[in-house]
C-alpha cells in the first residue's frame, strides 16, 4: 500500500502462481527510499550503540562545570542541568532503547509463535485456554503492565525488557494463531498430511514458512512499540539508573523547556526516529505482494 | 439476543477474574511489602513489624491472602489506600473522571480528523495524496506522546503564551458555570491533542485498511457498474461499511489511551488515574496499583461489549459470528 505499490501491480495481476509459497520466496523486490532511509537509520544508531565507548565524547554520568550551556564545538548538543554532555548520553541511550526493542521484538516473536501455533494447530479446547490467557493480557493497556512490573520488581534494563514482552506478546500469538488455523485446512497442507508426512515435519517445513512473514512483520512493529514503552518508563522514571537512556533524558529535561531546547529537543527527535524506521520496515515488509485490483 | 447478551456477558467474568488474578500475582512478587515501605529504614522491632502486619492483614500465606482479596473485590471492595488513608475504590472513581475527560476527548478528535482522512486516502485518485498520508501518519504513529506533550508545553504554553500547562484549572479561579468550562477547555486541548496524536494515525490507518476492503468487494463493483456516481458510491456504499471495524477498534484503542494518559498526565500535572498510578507506584501503595489496574480492565471489557452490541444490534451477521 505504499511507494511500492505501483511496482508489483501487473506483476501480480499475471501471476497466478504468486500463492504458493516456494514462488513468493523468490519475488524480492527492491526496497523503496523510505525503507532504505529507515535500514540505512537502523544501522546508524546500532552502530552508535555497539561503538558507544568509541564514539562519544564524554563519559554520560561525568559532571562537569558547564552547565545548561548550548550546543558549541566542545559539547555539540550542549550540556544538561548538572553539566553532563548530552550528545554522549543520547549515544549510550540508543544502547538501552535498541536492546529493549529488539528483545522485544524477537520476545514477542518466540512467544507468540510457540503459543499461537499450538492454538492454531491444536484448536479445540487448547485453542480456547490459550487465547482466552493471551486476552486476560490485552485487555490491561501495555503500558499499566510494563509499568506494574518494573515498578514492582525492580529497574534494570534486562526486566525492562521481559515487562515489555509480557505486555506485548498477544498480538503476535494471535497473528500466528489465524495463520495456524487457516493454514492447517490449505490443500498443500492436506496433501502433505495424506502423503504421510509426519506432524512436526508439515508445522517446520509447510505452515510455519508461510506464518512466518505475518509474525515478522508484527515483531518489526513490536520493536517500534517496545522502544516506546522504554521511553514511556523512563520519563516516568521507571527507567535502568545505571544507565542513561532518551526517556531518561527528558525526564530532567522538564523542568528546563523554555530554558534549553537542546536538552528535549534532539532526545525525543531520536526516539521517534528509531521507532518510525521500525514502522517504516514492518509496513514495507506487510505490504510485500498485497494488491487487489479495485473498481473504484 | 438476549441470550446473545448474557453470553456475551459471562464471557466477560472469567477475563476479569484473570486479570484480577494476574495482577494479584505480580504484585505480589514485590519484594518489601507496605509495612517496611512507609517505616522506611527506622529501628524498628521485630514484633512491632509482625504486630502491623497483623493488623494489616499481610502475614497471613499467600493463598488465603489472594482468596481474600477475591472474595471482597467480588463485593466491589478493592482494599483500603494506606497512603491516601481510603477507600480505593471511592479513589479510584475519583480520579477517573478526569483521565475519562482526557480519553474521551482524545478519542472524539482521533475519530473525527481520522476517519475523514483515512477515508480521503482510501478513495483518493491520486497516489501522492495516498502515500504522503500514509507516511504522515507513520510519523505521528512514532512519536512518544509525552515527548509530544512536552514539545506543545515549549511552543503553546511557553513560547506562544496560548495555553495554560499543568493541571485542569486555574487554581482559585472562580467565575461562572460557562466561564470554569472554558477554563477547563484551555487545560484540556494541550494534553488532549497530544495523546490523539498516535490515535489519530491509528484510527487513519485502520479506516484506510477498511475503505480498501469495502473498495474490493462486490456490490461496489457491482454499483459501478450500475453506472451510480462515484460520489454517491463512497458516501452511500463505502463509507458505511467502512465505519463498522472502524468503531469496534475503538472499544480496544480505550485501554491503550488509558496507558498513554499515565506519561500525558504526568507532564501536564492532569490529577487523572494516571498520576494516582504514578503517585501509588512511587509509595508502594500496592492496593490502589491493584484496584486501578482492575477499574482499568472492567471499563475496558465494558466499552468493548457495549461497541459489541451496538455492532450486533446494526448488523445480525456479526451477531452470529461472535458467539464462541
Amino acid at each position: 500500500m505504499t511507494i511500492d505499490q505501483g511496482i508489483t501491480k501487473e506483476q501480480d495481476a499475471t501471476d497466478p502462481g504468486a500463492a504458493q509459497p516456494d514462488r513468493r520466496q523468490r519475488r524480492w523486490r527492491r526496497p523503496s527510499v523510505l525503507t532504505t532511509i529507515a535500514l540505512v537509520l537502523v544501522v546508524l544508531f546500532a552502530l552508535a550503540a555497539l561503538l558507544a565507548p568509541l564514539i562519544s565524547p564524554y563519559d554520560p554520568f561525568a559532571i562537569s562545570e558547564a552547565i545548561l550551556e548550548g550546543p558549541s564545538s566542545a559539547h555539540l548538543l550542549g550540556t544538561d542541568d548538572v553539566g553532563k554532555d548530552i550528545a554522549s548520553q543520547l549515544i549510550y541511550g540508543a544502547r538501552v532503547s535498541l536492546f529493549v526493542g529488539i528483545a522485544a521484538g524477537l520476545g514477542s516473536l518466540v512467544i507468540g509463535l510457540i503459543v499461537g501455533g499450538i492454538a492454531g494447530y491444536v484448536g479445540g479446547a487448547v485453542d480456547n485456554m490459550l487465547m482466552r490467557f493471551a486476552e486476560v493480557f490485552q485487555i490491561m493497556p501495555a503500558m499499566l503492565v510494563a509499568l506494574v512490573i518494573v515498578a514492582v520488581i525492580g529497574r534494570n534494563s534486562t526486566l525492562t525488557a521481559l515487562a515489555v514482552i509480557i505486555a506485548l506478546w498477544p498480538q503476535s500469538a494471535r497473528i500466528v494463531r489465524s495463520q495456524f488455523l487457516n493454514l492447517r485446512t490449505a490443500e498443500f497442507v492436506d496433501a502433505a498430511r495424506i502423503s504421510g508426512t509426519p506432524a512436526w515435519r508439515i508445522i517446520a517445513f509447510e505452515i510455519f514458512p508461510v506464518a512466518f512473514a505475518p509474525a515478522g512483520v508484527q515483531a518489526s512493529l513490536d520493536v517500534g512499540r517496545g522502544m516506546l514503552l522504554e521511553a514511556g518508563l523512563s520519563f516516568l522514571g521507571l527507567g535502568d539508573p545505571t544507565t542513561s537512556s532518551w526517556g531518561g533524558v527528558l525526564r530532567r529535561a522538564q523542568p528546563y523547556l523554555s530554558d534549553a531546547w537542546w536538552f528535549s529537543v534532539p532526545a525525543g527527535i531520536c526516539i521517534a526516529l528509531m521507532v518510525l524506521s521500525f514502522n517504516v520496515i514492518g509496513d514495507a515488509l506487510g505490504n510485500r505482494g498485497n494488491n487487489g485490483r479495485r473498481a473504484l | 439476543m438476549l441470550s446473545w447478551l448474557v453470553r456475551r456477558l459471562a464471557y466477560v467474568i472469567p477475563l476479569i477474574w484473570g486479570v484480577v488474578t494476574l495482577t494479584f500475582i505480580l504484585v505480589s512478587l514485590a519484594p518489601g511489602d507496605i509495612v517496611t515501605a512507609t517505616i522506611g529504614d527506622y529501628p524498628a522491632s521485630e514484633e512491632y513489624l509482625a504486630q502491623r502486619r497483623a493488623e494489616l492483614g499481610i502475614d497471613e500465606p499467600f493463598p488465603i491472602q489472594y482468596l481474600k482479596y477475591l472474595a471482597r473485590v467480588v463485593q466491589g471492595d478493592l482494599g483500603f489506600s494506606f497512603a491516601n488513608r481510603q477507600s480505593v475504590l471511592p479513589l479510584v472513581i475519583d480520579h477517573l473522571g478526569a483521565t475519562l475527560i482526557l480519553v474521551v476527548a482524545a478519542t472524539l478528535l482521533a475519530v473525527l480528523i481520522g476517519f475523514p482522512v483515512g477515508m480521503w486516502a482510501a478513495t483518493t485518485r491520486f497516489r501522492t495524496i495516498d502515500t504522503t498520508i500514509n507516511v504522515l501518519s507513520l510519523i505521528a504513529f512514532s512519536i512518544p506522546t509525552f515527548w509530544l506533550a512536552l514539545m506543545g508545553v515549549l511552543v503553546f504554553a511557553i513560547n506562544l503564551g496560548l495555553l495554560p500547562t499543568q493541571g485542569i484549572n486555574t487554581i482559585g479561579y472562580s467565575g461562572d458555570t460557562f466561564g470554569q468550562a472554558w477554563d477547563m477547555f484551555q487545560h484540556l486541548l494541550l494534553p488532549a491533542a497530544a495523546l490523539a496524536v498516535p490515535e489519530t494515525a491509528l484510527m487513519i490507518r485502520m479506516t484506510r485498511a477498511s475503505a480498501n476492503g469495502v473498495l474490493n468487494s462486490g456490490f461496489v463493483l457491482t454499483a459501478v457498474s450500475k453506472g451510480l456516481p462515484r460520489r454517491q458510491i463512497i458516501r452511500r456504499h463505502v463509507t458505511r461499511n467502512s465505519l463498522l471495524p472502524v468503531v469496534t477498534v475503538l472499544g480496544y484503542t480505550f485501554g491503550t489511551m488509558v496507558g498513554g494518559s499515565v506519561l500525558v498526565e504526568k507532564v501536564f500535572g492532569w490529577p487523572g488515574m494516571g498520576s494516582l498510578l504514578y503517585d501509588s507506584v512511587q509509595r508502594r501503595d500496592t492496593s490502589v496499583v491493584l484496584g486501578i489496574v482492575v477499574v482499568v480492565a472492567v471499563i475496558t471489557l465494558l466499552v468493548n461489549v457495549i461497541t459489541d452490541i451496538v455492532y450486533g444490534l446494526v448488523d445480525p451477521k456479526v451477531r452470529e459470528a461472535t458467539i464462541r
